[in-house]
């Protein structure tokens, strides 16, 4: 039996026969095999010691068990770590950022308590995905997007909590920005409802965000002050209609205006659909076209393309610029899409291309209009989570083809946040090429550009692969993490990240001698004493592992 | 590397197949035998990737021994979606040939009912006229899956045109081994090496040809 460190075996045992009266014996793993499937597939520390392991696994099926096994980790001082779905690959999996604790498996908590097609919302628990609410909706015929990210079989709670992202409209891409109520229980098994379900019987939980008084649903985000067992989200009311439109432009000296006249139309919400900044000239495909040119193999580029593009410094060279203008191949192609009636994204992108025009030699293209609902036959013609529709497509990347006969073993993503400016964009690439240049690593090698996720800031989001090799991989883990300390000199800091790069990244929001890291160790103290929760995650430590740990 | 770049480049390591020495048996080949430690592995469904030859064959050998079957092409969001959501609520194994890709795939969804991989046969080109393949599970299972490749139908030094060849090909030994499975929950997964003869392509250009990457496994309980 595996004992989590510090643990005395005889309450480990006492605390498994307790988890086991909770849930039933079925319901409580210990056996080597059945661990294995909390491992993290995309583990960085494949084939090492470090690898983060559980000692235990149990999976409640409803909110009062979640209340007990919390009460039993109390009392025997186990350590626990939640997991929805454990899909989360490439920001841990199911594994527990500090080994030996007992994986809390929410899957089995999978109802999807109430969708409300009259005022667009959905309350469900950790266990549902993307899947399991998309054909809910569906067989019901109910005329709701979800909005979802890629791949699609993740957990809604989990991905919101880790404040993931998808690719419809902006109020909705946010999955965290757009949930509307919790319920948690608490370090000390207590229940709590926020914003207006902390009214008995409340009326608007779904409806009323904030309730009254301070606003705490963040804190129960990328942390471990609660296990959150329901979770309620805005929902987007099926659009008429889609419109999906290119512009683009012919000098790299327009990226800067291009990236203003976006942030313009997107603030003043004139598209509100989710943008894609290509740029064909340097090869760089659209996120939405991504997994149909590995499925389809990348468009041909003529060999004086390719060389030009081996010459090129920051993604740009005279010479690459003259060859687009001859070719007609555009530096900057920037995908724009709407959603609506028809009338109105007709308008939209009308005054959309009069804001555009003001960049010489904008051109524009209409690439798709939609009547929605769209014929399922005809979905994988698109990029279907840009229009609520969950799939698994997006393992064709990285898959092998003849155009990538030698796939990873998996990722871990680096995903710093950005200032929204062509400035920032070619900055940010000089910054991380020179650094990952120096350390050996295999990102930023030619011009990157960032991705629209967020509103108001740029996103990368960028794969460093997990190899077989144990010294690649530490190589890689070790330039990763200076490659977050090279953003954060630079004002620039991740958005989400892997338990084995938590510290460091938490490290860089540094402000007023780590005051942000000191509020969160001090919460840490108040509501879980025993440090029973999460231990680790996002760098917060209870107290008594704390020192052992910085 | 960003997402956008993974498709096109070709970093990081591939998954190397030791070529260490063959498995070497004459046995014959096996057939389903009661074993006291598992009953057999009720399949459900077979799947295979209708873009490769050799996943044809074993999909064509399953349907022929009355097995349902689906087939995919690389993304298992659909036979997923339609197919194996609905019964693996209710528990069921399944069996394929498939891309590493894909399987890695089912095998996470898998996870969401606490099964998972219990045989493994990773198929690789060797030097010609042979395939090796490197095979994962737990005896007796091991033992008999490399039996079964071992003693796939053999073309080495045979040249004769509408000759008759005795033997199965490795997809339908494959299968024959597969949907004979026993449990073995709590034995120790063991990796061996196996090799099969490959047809020769020139002997019939529309015969299975070993297409390097694909993976024939069981996902179960």
């Amino acid at each position: 039996m595996r004992v989590p460190t510090g643990v005395n075996p005889r309450d480990f045992a006492s605390a498994l026969t307790e988890f086991e009266r909770t849930v039933g014996k079925q319901w409580v793993f210990t056996s080597d095999d059945d661990l294995d499937l909390y491992r993290d597939a995309y583990s960085p520390f494949l084939h090492e010691p470090e690898e983060r392991v559980a000692s235990a696994a149990v999976a409640p099926s409803s909110t009062e068990e979640v209340q007990q096994i919390v009460r039993t980790a109390n009392r025997y001082r186990v350590p626990l770590y939640a997991i929805s779905t454990g899909k989360n690959l490439g920001y841990g999996g199911s594994a527990p950022a500090y080994s030996g604790c007992v994986v809390v498996d929410l899957k089995r908590m999978n109802r999807i308590i109430e969708v409300n097609e009259e005022n667009a919302f959905a309350l469900v628990e950790p266990g549902v995905s993307y899947f399991d609410l998309y054909h809910y909706i569906q067989e019901r015929k109910l005329k709701l997007w979800i909005d979802c990210p890629d791949p699609g079989w993740g957990s809604v709670v989990g991905n919101a909590i880790d404040r993931g992202g998808g690719y419809t409209q902006a109020n909705y891409r946010n999955h965290f920005d757009s949930h509307c109520g919790m319920e948690v229980v608490l370090p000390s098994g207590e229940l709590l409802r926020t914003g207006m379900g902390a009214i008995p019987n409340a009326k608007t939980w779904q409806q009323y965000k904030s309730g009254c008084g301070p606003w705490i649903d963040g804190i129960f985000s990328q942390s471990n002050y609660g296990i959150v067992t329901k979770m309620g989200f805005w929902l987007m009311p099926q659009p008429e209609a889609y419109l999906r439109c290119t512009v683009s432009l012919p000098r790299y000296r327009d990226l800067g205006p291009l990236v203003e006249t976006l942030n313009y139309l997107e603030n003043a919400r004139i598209t509100s659909g989710f943008p894609d900044i290509a740029s064909p000239l340097n090869g760089y495909p659209p996120i939405g076209q991504v997994q149909l040119w590995n499925e389809n193999g990348p468009p041909e580029m003529t060999d004086e393309h390719r060389q030009l593009l081996s010459a090129v410094k920051l993604g740009y060279s005279p010479e690459l610029e003259a060859y687009g203008l001859k070719s007609g191949i555009a530096y900057w192609e920037l995908w724009l899409s709407f959603h609506g009636p028809a009338e109105v994204i007709d308008a939209q992108w009308q005054a959309s291309q009069r804001h555009f025009s003001k960049i010489d030699g904008a051109r524009f293209r209409v690439v798709d209009r939609v009547s929605l609902p769209i014929d399922p036959a005809k979905a994988e013609d698109y990029h279907e989570p840009e229009f609520g529709i969950p799939s698994l497509r997006v393992f064709s990347i990285g898959a092998r083809t003849p155009w990538n006969p030698t796939p990873s073993k998996g990722h871990m993503w680096f995903s710093p946040i950005i200032p929204r400016s062509g400035e920032a964009i070619i900055e940010a690439n000089r910054v991380f090429s020179e650094a990952a240049r120096d350390l050996g690593m295999p990102l930023f090698r030619s011009f990157t550009l960032p991705a629209c996720f967020w509103e108001r800031s740029f996103i990368f989001i960028l794969a460093t692969p997990v190899t077989e090799d144990p010294v690649t991989n530490k190589r890689y883990r070790e330039g990763f993490k200076k490659l977050i300390e090279v953003g954060g000199q630079h004002g620039w800091g991740e958005y989400r990240t892997a338990p084995v790069f938590q510290k460091t990244v938490m490290d860089v929001y540094s402000f007023n001698n780590h005051a942000l890291q000191r509020f969160h160790e001090t919460l840490k103290d108040a509501i879980d004493p025993n440090g029973v929760l999460s231990p680790g995650r996002y760098a917060i430590w209870p107290k008594h592992l704390r020192e052992t740990r910085t | 590397m960003d997402r956008r770049r993974f498709c096109l480049s070709g970093a990081a390591a591939a998954i190397s197949l030791g070529v260490g020495s063959s498995y070497a048996s004459a046995a014959p080949m096996p057939t389903a035998v009661g074993f006291a430690d598992g009953g057999p592995i009720a399949l459900d469904t077979i799947l295979f990737d209708s873009r490769f030859a050799s996943s044809r064959a074993f999909g064509a050998a399953a349907k022929s021994a009355g097995r349902e079957t689906a087939a995919l092409q690389g993304d298992v969001t659909a036979v997923w979606r339609h197919h194996l959501r609905p019964h693996w609520a209710e528990g069921g194994a399944i069996a394929g040939m498939t891309t590493a890709s894909s399987l890695f795939c089912l095998e996470q969804l898998a996870k969401d009912h606490w099964m998972r991989v219990v045989v493994r046969v990773e198929h690789r080109g060797s030097p010609p006229g042979t395939l090796a393949h490197r095979v994962t599970a737990a005896q007796p299972m091991l033992s008999r899956t490399c039996d079964a490749l071992m003693n796939a139908r053999d073309w080495r030094g045979h040249h004769w045109p509408g000759h008759e060849w005795p033997g199965h090909e490795w997809p339908h030994q494959l299968i024959g081994v597969l949907t004979s499975c026993v449990r073995a929950k709590d034995q120790p997964r063991l990796t061996r090496l196996a090799s099969s003869p490959e047809r020769p392509p020139r002997e019939d250009p529309g015969s299975p040809a070993a297409e390097s990457g694909l993976v024939s496994w069981i996902i179960a309980a």
